[in-house]
């Protein structure tokens, strides 16, 4: 027979709360699959909005950044080097402007609901990387199109993404707990995002930055993972090994979010 | 020790801060809201509750009962004590609480399923009797958002009754939907109760599940008022109902409008009712019987039956009085009759007036007066209705050898 005690303050174990989360896949998969039919079921165009949105935002930053005001982007076609910075922002801004507001949005579901209050943050990944992956079949096409050769180091890929999803995940489950004592902070944190595109690298390479002001790009952790990704993609030189400061910074974030989700699970309800 | 518990509340506080929100500063919210005023939604609530019982959990507004519910299924934490429970919980706090709109019925039956504990073999395996019981297999792939809300409850309601589990803590299943729905309600949690089941429901309809409870718990003000046999309980309950200054003030002093409704339209207007008083309704409970006064004229020199029709605080009606038939040419009549001590339980009522002209109404006075029948007198606690004494006739039929 199961048997449970029931305190003021659940003392869960580490290892325990991961299994609970493991446990309640179900759960986010459900949120997950129900964000993305909310997404694109009833869309004419389906999935392909993304692309086309992809798509004609490139068109815009190719005309001012690569033609008009002309990026040194090396060897490479601008739109070849523009589109990984641009997939790389949209999931990381889908995942933080999302999740920030994951808690406050399903306050019914929390009110009656036992679930580890993770998993709606969590849920946003899988809407995130299926935008991603379409916008990367874009990127192949592109790829093509401008003649360029795959490389071997492509095989890193899949490290870019899982630092991307624990870098977007961080803020964004640092924001959704936040926005539970700070009610604006989720609008704060659009506003914030949309500013902080420029200064990242998303359309132009960080080398052109001045070397005094590339502190700023160092402890960005979307920058680092911009770049990286370049330099799998294209096969470039390894980036300044001070962007790893950034995923330091992200990865410190992830835990402690991590925690504080652990230590407050039970009391989000009443905080809503 | 416990070995026959399933649920065992120590001294169980639940403190909610009232938030004056604005004018505080960031630092301070983050800090923590203690610098509201704090109050007890529930209060040192010590509790055992054994195996297999069912327990009606009622009380007025803001009692406590949903926070209780809440505790139980983990999704707030207590503030102070402690709660063991022994046995695999099913919380249903709301039907179809946890469907996801944009997914289908099949895609929600998992789901939802998962959440009330359900393994995913334990669905497919009952998946063809769960769908049955839906009765909407066309519509089993669409979104449920598409789903008219008899639907949605009824695929909600085809899992329920499915869930495997040792305890149930069910909030206000009962005030969703219609009385067939509610039937099925029962059903399910008889059926609950009779595999020996551990149940606790929530709700504000103590009548409907009266005959299921083992215990019936009130809670009041965050506190355990009573925790007894359903007829123990429910004589603390009306009480309770009665003591409260609000409700009592705002059921007593309704001003009633008395408009009557004229059904036979071609029927002469020549009767009306002047006035209509109950008398002794406080001393009902002592076994004295309650009189009716009932005054009017009519001008004309049909006949008129009037009857009264009590009924319940839904609305439903429990018994019609004849009081008599008016004979004799226009003029001003009183009539006076009686409604007999001890049928009546503690409870409120409303009283609609009848007038007929033959066998056929003639006109309606709804809601002619409303009555509370206190029960702080009343030894035989919640009694059914009793009118055994006043119709039986014994008979001597034979001799013993």
């Amino acid at each position: 027979m199961e048997k449970k005690i029931i305190t003021p303050k659940s003392k869960i174990s580490i290892g325990n709360y991961l299994h609970l989360i493991w446990d309640y896949r179900f759960f986010s998969r459900s949120l997950a699959l129900g964000e993305i039919k909310n997404k694109y079921a009833r869309n004419v165009t389906g999935i392909f909005i993304s692309i086309i949105q992809t798509l004609i935002g490139l068109a815009i930053y190719w005309l001012i950044f690569g033609i008009a005001i002309k990026i040194d982007t090396g060897s490479i076609p601008y739109p070849v080097f523009a589109l990984p910075g641009i997939l790389v922002w949209q999931f990381f801004s889908y995942l933080v402007g999302t999740s920030s507001g994951a808690l406050i949005d399903s306050e019914h579901l929390i009110n009656k609901l036992y679930f580890p209050r993770i998993t709606l943050s969590i849920s946003k990944v899988l809407p995130g990387l299926l935008d991603l992956g379409m916008g990367f079949i874009v990127f192949i096409i592109i790829f093509i199109v401008f003649k360029q050769t795959v490389l071997l180091s492509w095989l890193y890929i899949p490290l870019i993404i899982v630092v991307l999803i624990i870098c977007g995940l961080s803020i964004g489950l640092w924001t959704s707990i936040l926005s539970l004592y700070i009610r604006d902070l989720s609008q704060i944190i659009i506003q914030v995002t949309n500013f902080l595109i420029f200064v990242t690298p998303v359309f132009y390479p960080g080398t052109i930055v001045p070397d005094n002001f590339r502190i700023i790009l160092y402890i960005n952790p979307v920058a680092g993972i911009i770049e990286y990704f370049r330099s799998i993609l294209f096969g470039n030189d390894l980036p300044d090994t001070e962007y790893l400061l950034g995923f330091g910074i992200v990865l410190i974030l992830f835990v402690t979010a991590f925690y504080v989700y652990k230590r407050k699970e039970k009391q989000i309800t009443d905080l809503l | 020790m416990t070995g026959n518990k399933a649920i065992v509340i120590k001294n169980l506080c639940k403190e909610y801060y009232k938030k004056n929100s604005i004018q505080r500063n960031i630092w301070s919210r983050l800090k923590g809201n203690k610098d509201g005023k704090a109050f007890y939604a529930l209060k040192d609530i010590n509790l055992e509750i054994n195996k297999g019982e069912v327990i009606g959990i009622i009380g007025p507004n803001g009692a406590g009962k949903s926070t209780l519910l809440k505790i139980l299924a983990e999704v707030t934490p207590p503030t102070r004590g402690e709660i063991l429970i022994s046995g695999k919980v099913a919380s249903i706090l709301q039907v179809g609480i946890g469907f996801q709109p944009e997914l289908s019925g099949y895609e929600n039956i998992f789901l939802s399923g998962r959440l009330y504990g359900l393994k995913k073999v334990d669905i497919e395996i009952n998946l063809p009797s769960i769908i049955s019981m839906f009765g909407f297999e066309n519509f089993l792939h669409t979104p449920v958002k598409y789903y008219s809300s008899g639907m949605y409850m009824r695929l909600a309601f085809a899992l329920i009754a499915y869930v495997d589990a040792d305890i149930y803590l069910l909030d206000e299943v009962l005030s969703v939907g219609d009385a067939i729905f509610r039937d099925k309600v029962l059903n399910i949690i008889s059926t609950m109760a009779n595999n020996g089941k551990t149940v606790l429901i929530v709700t504000h309809a103590p009548d409907t599940i009266y005959s299921y409870c083992d215990k019936i718990l009130i809670l009041n003000d965050g506190s355990i008022q009573k925790f007894d046999i359903p007829g123990a309980s429910m004589q603390t309950y009306n009480q309770l109902l009665h003591i409260n200054p609000h409700i009592l003030a705002v059921k007593l002093s309704e001003e009633l409008k008395i408009e009557p409704i004229t059904i036979n339209t071609s029927a002469t207007n020549l009767i009306k009712i002047n006035r209509f008083n109950l008398i002794n309704v406080e001393s009902y409970g002592d076994g004295t019987p309650l009189i009716v006064i009932t005054e009017l004229e009519k001008a004309d020199n049909t006949n008129y039956g009037i009857s009264i029709v009590i009924k319940d605080e839904l609305n439903k009606p429990i018994a019609e009085i004849k009081m008599g038939t008016i004979t004799g040419e226009s003029g001003i009549y009183k009539i006076e009759s009686e409604i007999p001590a001890r049928i009546l339980n503690p409870f409120k009522y409303i009283i609609d007036l009848f007038i007929y002209e033959g066998d056929e109404i003639h006109s309606i006075y709804p809601k002619i007066e409303q009555f509370v029948i206190d029960s702080r007198n009343l030894q035989n606690s919640y009694c059914m209705l009793n009118l055994g004494e006043y119709t039986n006739k014994i008979i001597k039929t034979g001799e013993l050898d």
